[in-house]
């Protein structure tokens, strides 16, 4: 009889309590996957987001004061496991060599509207969802885009 | 009129409900979250006229960094014209939009304000804790802006 009893109180606690593991595990899931920090603190060309660069005096040279010639494009893989905690490649990406390389390559002066794109993949959702709950290495693909450009 | 056998069937169909509602919770809940793990991030700054530096150099033909954040200016004080593409908007602070939701990107970002280097302003990296800030921020002009679009508000609340 209290065995039945006692067995009641654990099936109802733990019907109480695994929606609230599922849903805190399922929180994790979004922490699944990669990261990385991009920079170009190196380069010898001036990176900008915008389409705005300035020029040597300072003035700030928009499209019309640009002609392009070419484009950047740089594409690479982050790779970490472990809800993001263990890095399985750098974390920081300085893209200045390849800056400095694809620009003189067309003989551009600047990179303007630079962006960064970031795609997640099917193995970070099946990782996260079924396979390893995020444990097992996740990554995301980063594709780095801009224009390169020189004054008119 | 309620017997012993009814009593004895109905915990286990309260457990059984319980779990079936804990199973729909838990569905949503997969549904909602798991989108974070399908998700696209976008970083650019296309809408502005300043300078958006991820370089130090901040000028063509200089041999010298000269960005903000590298020459005594401010850091992190203030949401510059950066515009993240997302699914959610996190802050808006002024004319300003920043739009992020995923920690999948970090990149640091440099701007450099319009005319006036000597005012450099550095946003660096879109970080939870600068996105909290921005949000602050962002509440309080959103808050000041209407206040000041609605002065007969304003004063009522001084009396």
């Amino acid at each position: 009889m209290r065995t039945t009893a006692h067995g009641s109180t654990h099936r109802r606690a733990l019907a109480i309590c695994w929606p609230i593991v599922v849903a805190a595990t399922v929180g994790s899931f979004g922490c699944a996957g990669a990261r990385a920090r991009v920079v170009a603190t190196s380069a010898v060309f001036p990176v900008s987001m915008s389409p705005a660069v300035r020029d040597t005096d300072g003035h700030i040279l928009m499209e019309k004061n640009l002609v392009k010639v070419g484009d950047f494009t740089l594409r690479f893989t982050s790779v970490t496991m472990l809800w993001q905690l263990i890095p399985l490649s750098r974390m920081k990406h300085d893209i200045s060599l390849e800056v400095d390389k694809q620009v003189k390559a067309v003989n551009g002066e600047a990179v303007v509207n630079l962006s960064l794109h970031v795609r997640n993949n099917g193995w970070n959702t099946w990782n996260a969802l079924i396979v390893g709950w995020g444990v097992f290495p996740g990554y995301a693909k980063f594709e780095v885009t801009g224009d390169i450009v020189r004054r008119r | 009129m309620r017997t012993e056998s009814d009593a004895h069937f109905q915990k286990p169909m309260r457990v059984a409900i319980a779990g079936r509602q804990g199973m729909a919770v838990s569905v949503i809940a997969l549904i909602v979250l798991s989108t974070a793990c399908v998700s696209q991030v976008e970083v650019k700054a296309a809408n502005t006229g300043i300078p958006v530096l991820l370089s130090r150099i901040d000028r063509i033909n200089s041999p010298n960094p000269q960005a903000g954040c590298f020459s005594g200016g401010s850091k992190g004080q203030k949401a510059i014209d950066v515009k993240v593409a997302h699914t959610s908007i996190i802050a808006q602070y002024g004319s300003t939009e920043v739009q992020d939701a995923s920690a999948v990107v970090d990149a640091t970002i440099l701007a450099t304000t319009l005319g006036n280097p000597e005012t450099n302003v550095c946003v660096d990296s879109l970080t939870a804790s600068t996105r909290a800030v921005y949000w602050v921020f962002g509440v309080l002009d959103r808050t000041m802006g209407w206040l000041k679009a609605h002065p007969e508000t304003a004063q009522k609340g001084d009396k």
